[in-house]
């Protein structure tokens, strides 16, 4: 196994006084991607925010390790400056600011925090474009307000953009086949693909196995009732996908 | 705004008027106990309300304070011609409560069949009397000290009235005012109807004016419409104070298509959580026609929804105006607001005046209020002009779908599954009747 | 220090003979405290002032010995006592001033710094001597003479009232008469100075006017006075104010704008107001009561006013247009932000008295802290007003759970033809907004200084370049610990 980054060990998370995750232990290492599969209220959505640090979550038990370092005790922006990106299931609307200020603004915010040189207008949007053609992105979609009017295609796809521009190390992609068309689905599984390196670490979070046909995982895991119930290799999900989870949800975890 | 100053009244010298109507109904305060007797001072302390005063900028008192209608309505026990008396929404076999001249008339009315635990009829004979939260005004007290009688309807907890309640007041006389209460009072669980209706002799100048008092328990339910339809010289004004504690709920719609100057004041509190409110109204005037709409919705506790959508249609030199507002107080969090005022102006010389007011404490709310006024679309117009409808009927038809946008939205969930239906039909019946006189263009 | 090296070598570079005089002006220039005929006159008298003048004051004074305060606005601010305050070059502004930046409140050069203000500006803002403000003589006297060749008119209202006596006696209180209101009529009374501009005919003022680059408006005090005419076919667009806040000791401002406009004529006049806003608790803080009205006289005129107002503890203020000529345009653009103990009531009034006559309003009230926000507002339709339109948008956005947001709209309409829309709407900031620019790597506070800005970004867009760039700074810097 490569260079852990990632170290989730016997966590334990409440939401508003109940207890979503029940002891989840997993490894991520470098380089590698892993895809969390689970039926609805399984907790998928729940870990992926955790991760990422939004508010409203507890910790009662176990801890996350990221590059040895405690997670938890972070603020979600100290999180996304040291690598961590979050794409979201359902990517917030905020009109008023342009995609392309927006992402002006994020990548000069982690730069900073990190200590690097800010990047002036031009450098942003070199870099910017050079992704945004890869997406099929235009250069109308980046003058628009963040989300506002896009499509659930296009909002998947500007995630995908921020992903390639910020650069992460560790992407938690949650849920980012809801709401994508066939074309759609085989773009930003295309582009995330695109984006695999060795020094990058993955979790593609996904209700069904098709967007995994696109992103080809190296561990696949069953998440349940708040527990890792089953973890195997690519062949996993498409086992899923002929089975469906009935008997998996209700093995108790070991 | 800095001009509002300069809006001053000539007043027929200080007091006098006031002091008129004191004068007028002593005798009937003193004789009515304590609390009408200190309602009576209580007025003459604070007098009829003036344009400096907000909420009244846009209303012109003085007929009111000329003692035209200081003196108190004869009691009527004769015939009530029976085109008064009808039925507009229609709803046969419904419970009816007549008043004449502010007076119950028990021998038009029809209290047979009421369910166990529903207390049904005059508040006079029942020895009671409204006693309503919130502001005093000049009126509500004028009211409190002088009403001659009432309708009480009480319901006890879980009771649910199967059948409609009709009010009904008839005012047949002029040169006097007649004034009159209704108390409602649902208790837990408790759903009802009421129908409203407000009617006058032609050709008679009278003042008519009521308060209302609604109280709805946890989770009561009540459906609440009225047709204003007073002698088109005549005065209207009604103050209505409701309060809905957790889970109640409360719909109301009003038409207004009667008297010179009507106001429908309505004072709407949210004391209990995830109560809901729709509070709705239409007016339809012509001539010299003013209708004075005014709305207080205070959110006061969380999770409640309320909406109020009103229309108005102004033709000829009638003036509309609206003043509504919304109070979120900081407790009520998650509130839904939502209001809404659209005004069609018919002729050159109609106004429509709106003050949409949203006063907010609590963060986490959703409010909202729009206002338009205009006049009908003239592409509208001439679309259906072109495919052969005529002018007249083209007016009237887009008027009707303009008021239609309120009237289709009502939910009227206490009455059987056809009754909806019914009292939008009885409602758009009366809108047609108006603009058969009304409305239809030069 | 930099900045006061800077400064003195600048003053003496500036000469000895300048120094002196502007000292000995400033010791002759002292009335008592109070106010009464004699004070009016007193005032009149040290300006030289014709008959005229003097006449016009003295009707405002005793108009206003009438009047009683307003009580109408949803602000709460303590009695202000009127005999209790200087009504001419109050002294106490120069012998308090601080001689360096070293005494300046760190705080405030905090903000400074953070918005980006040079050195030199810092120390004119903050108010330290008065040679901070000869770094810009040479910038006036450029501006001047660029002027003076097409025509255009721009001193103070005191030269004006000497040097264009007919232009000052036409238009002065043709807009805001000196009766009406009881601010304006204070300010009719006792105003100390102001700026005047004159467009002429045809043309297109070669630059943005404002008072920031002239000298003597800059401590006008309490009771400034504007007056600008554009006339037929010119335009001219005005900025007032500046981004920063400024050191002012004065508790009371009482200001009044007049703008006239004839045939084909436009103004654009930008505010960004950023007085003293008092401290965390309420203490201290200016009250900024201003009367700000503009008359489209002729066909096919236009005002458009943008404000931002960001400052003062209580501010009172409406800037309106009177829509007298057919197809005449107004226009009311406005984000008012309050935080901590500050209130704002402010709005516009569009007066529809024209034929065609278009007005359209967007304000955007932000409240945060126990601050409160008020938009007030009349949109009123005359009968002859024919084809009459407006739209309003307002929007409010909450942020925390102690402060208030109210909108008071006022709609009037006497003519059928007439299109009026309102709209309003209140939100509070998004937990779900906020999280996703954190996820990004925005802190708490360049996250909520984004999504307002994103809030405002439709009035942002009507101010000048120069200034929306400092406006945009300047958002995220008065909501700071709103958050967190």
């Amino acid at each position: 196994m490569s260079e852990v980054m990632l170290k989730i060990e016997n966590l334990h998370v409440t939401a508003e006084g109940t207890e979503i995750l029940r002891g989840i232990n997993l490894e991520v290492g470098a380089g590698e991607v892993h895809a969390i599969m689970g039926p609805n209220g399984a907790g998928k959505s729940t870990l992926s925010n955790v991760l990422s640090g939004r508010p409203g979550y507890e910790i009662t038990a176990g801890s996350i390790s990221y590059f040895g370092e405690d997670l938890a005790a972070l603020e979600p922006e100290e999180r996304a400056a040291k690598g961590i990106f979050l794409g979201f299931q359902y990517p917030v609307e905020i009109p008023g600011v342009a995609a392309m200020s927006f992402l002006k603004t994020a990548i000069n915010a982690q730069r900073k925090l990190r200590g690097e040189e800010e990047l002036d207008a031009r450098g942003v949007m070199t870099l910017v474009q050079g992704e945004a053609k890869k997406l099929n992105i235009g250069a109308d979609m980046l003058k628009r307000s963040i989300n506002v009017g896009f499509s659930g295609g296009e909002k998947k796809r500007n995630e995908i953009l921020q992903m390639a521009v910020l650069q992460p190390k560790l992407a938690i992609l949650d849920e980012t086949d809801s709401g994508l068309d066939v074309d759609a689905l085989k773009l930003v599984g295309e582009g995330v693909t695109a984006l695999r390196a060795p020094d990058r670490a993955m979790i593609v979070i996904t209700h069904y196995q098709r967007l995994l046909d696109y992103i080809v995982p190296d561990f696949v895991h069953v998440l349940a009732k708040g527990r890792i119930v089953r973890s195997g290799g690519a062949e996993l999900a498409r086992e899923l996908d002929q089975l469906g989870y009935g008997d998996l949800a209700k093995v108790p975890a070991a | 705004m800095a001009d509002r100053d300069m809006n001053r009244d000539v007043m027929n010298g200080p007091g006098m008027a006031e002091q008129a109507w004191v004068d007028a109904l002593a005798d009937r305060a003193a004789a009515g106990g304590a609390a009408r007797a200190a309602a009576l001072t209580a007025f003459a302390d604070l007098g009829l309300p003036d344009r400096r005063r907000e909420g009244w900028r846009w209303t012109d008192l003085n007929p009111l304070r000329s003692g035209e209608f200081t003196t108190v309505a004869p009691k009527n026990t004769g015939k009530v011609p029976p085109e008064l008396l009808s039925d507009p929404f229609a709803v046969a076999r419904g419970h009816r409560l007549v008043f004449v001249n502010g007076y119950f008339r028990e021998d038009l009315s029809d209290t047979s069949g009421l369910p166990e635990g529903v207390l049904l009829g005059s508040l006079a004979a029942a020895g009671e009397q409204c006693d309503p939260f919130g502001p005093d005004t000049g009126f509500s007290l004028l009211n409190q000290a002088g009403a001659t009688d009432g309708a009480l309807v009480r319901v006890a907890p879980g009771v649910a009235l199967s059948r409609p309640v009709h009010l009904q007041f008839v005012n047949m006389d002029g040169g006097c005012h007649m004034q009159t209460q209704v108390k409602v009072e649902l208790g837990q669980g408790a759903r009802a109807t009421l129908f409203e209706t407000h009617d006058g002799v032609t050709d008679a100048a009278y003042f008519a004016s009521q308060l209302a008092t609604v109280s709805l328990a946890d989770g009561a339910r009540l459906d609440h419409y009225r047709l204003q339809d007073e002698a088109k010289s005549s005065f209207h004004f009604r103050d209505l104070r409701a309060a809905l504690a957790a889970q109640a709920g409360y719909e109301s719609f009003t038409l207004s298509t009667g008297a010179r100057l009507s106001r429908n004041s309505g004072f709407i509190r949210f004391d209990g959580a995830e109560a809901e409110c729709g509070y709705h109204g239409a007016y339809l005037l012509g001539g010299m026609q003013q209708a004075d709409t005014v709305t207080q919705l205070q959110h006061a506790a969380p999770e409640c929804v309320s909406a109020q959508n009103f229309r108005g249609v102004l033709d000829d030199r009638a003036r509309g105006t609206f003043q509504g507002c919304i109070t979120v107080e900081k407790p009520a969090q998650r509130t839904d607001a939502q209001q809404s005022i659209k005004a069609l102006l018919l002729s050159p010389r109609a106004e429509q005046d709106a003050k949409p007011e949203l006063e907010i404490f609590a963060d986490d709310v959703k409010c909202a209020h729009g206002a338009s006024t205009g006049n009908l679309d003239p592409d509208a117009l001439f679309y259906l002009r072109a495919r052969g409808i005529p002018q007249a009927q083209a007016r009237a038809l887009l008027i009707e779908a303009f008021v239609s946008e309120v009237l289709d939205n009502l939910s009227a969930v206490t009455l059987p599954q056809d009754g909806a239906g019914q009292l939008r039909d009885g409602l758009r019946a009366r809108m047609e009747m108006w603009l058969a006189e009304n409305g239809t263009g030069e | 220090m930099a900045a006061s090296q800077d400064t003195i070598e600048k003053a003496e570079a500036l000469g000895e003979s300048y120094k002196h005089g502007f000292v000995t002006e400033i010791e002759s220039e002292f009335a008592p405290k109070g106010l009464n005929e004699d004070i009016v006159r007193y005032i009149s008298a040290r300006k030289n002032e014709p008959e005229w003048m003097l006449d016009w004051r003295l009707r405002a004074y005793r108009r206003w010995c009438e009047m009683e305060e307003p009580q109408w606005a949803k602000v709460d601010f303590p009695q202000i006592d009127y005999q209790d305050a200087y009504y001419y070059a109050a002294p106490k502004g120069y012998d308090d001033r601080p001689k360096s930046l070293d005494e300046v409140d760190p705080e405030l050069l905090e903000t400074y710094e953070k918005l980006g203000i040079p050195l030199a500006e810092q120390a004119m803002l903050a108010g330290v001597a008065v040679d901070a403000v000869f770094d810009s003589v040479s910038v006036v006297t450029t501006f001047k003479d660029k002027l003076e060749e097409v025509g255009v008119i721009f001193c103070s209202i005191s030269e004006a009232v000497q040097e264009h006596p007919e232009l000052v006696r036409k238009y002065l209180g043709s807009v805001v008469p000196y009766s009406d209101n009881f601010h304006a009529t204070l300010n009719s009374a006792v105003f100390s100075d102001g700026t005047f501009v004159y467009v002429p005919e045809g043309v297109r003022c070669p630059m943005e006017l404002s008072t920031y680059f002239r000298i003597n408006a800059q401590h006008t005090g309490q009771f400034e006075r504007t007056l600008i005419i554009a006339d037929k076919g010119s335009y001219v667009s005005y900025l007032e104010g500046c981004t920063a806040p400024m050191r002012d000791e004065n508790q009371l401002h009482a200001a009044v704008v007049e703008l006239v406009v004839l045939d084909d004529a436009e103004i654009k006049y930008s505010t960004v107001q950023n007085w003293y806003p008092g401290d965390k608790e309420g203490r201290g803080g200016i009250y900024n009561f201003v009367t700000k009205r503009g008359a489209c006289r002729g066909r096919n005129s236009k005002i458009s006013w943008t404000q931002v107002e960001t400052g003062s503890a209580v501010t009172w203020k409406y800037p309106s247009c009177i829509l007298q000529g057919d197809n005449s345009v107004g226009e009311f653009f406005s984000i008012a932000i309050t935080n901590n103990r500050q209130q704002a009531d402010t709005g516009t009034k569009m007066i529809h008295l024209g034929r065609n006559t278009k007005s359209r309003i967007i304000a955007k009230g932000i409240s945060a802290g126990h601050s409160q926000s008020t938009y007030r507002g009349l949109v009123s339709v005359h009968p002859k007003a024919e084809g009459a339109r407006n739209h309003t948008q307002c929007d409010s956005l909450l942020i925390g759970d102690e402060c208030g947001a109210h909108t008071v709209p006022y709609i009037e309409v006497k003519n059928p033809s007439a299109q009026i829309e309102h709209e309003a709407t209140t939100s509070k900031l998004s937990e779900e907004q906020l999280f996703y620019c954190r996820q990004r790597g925005l802190d708490a506070e360049a996250a909520v200084a984004l999504l307002v800005n994103g809030f405002c970004k439709e009035v942002l867009q009507k101010l000048p370049m120069e200034f929306a760039v400092e406006a945009q700074k300047l958002v995220g810097v008065s909501l700071e610990g709103s958050v967190g």
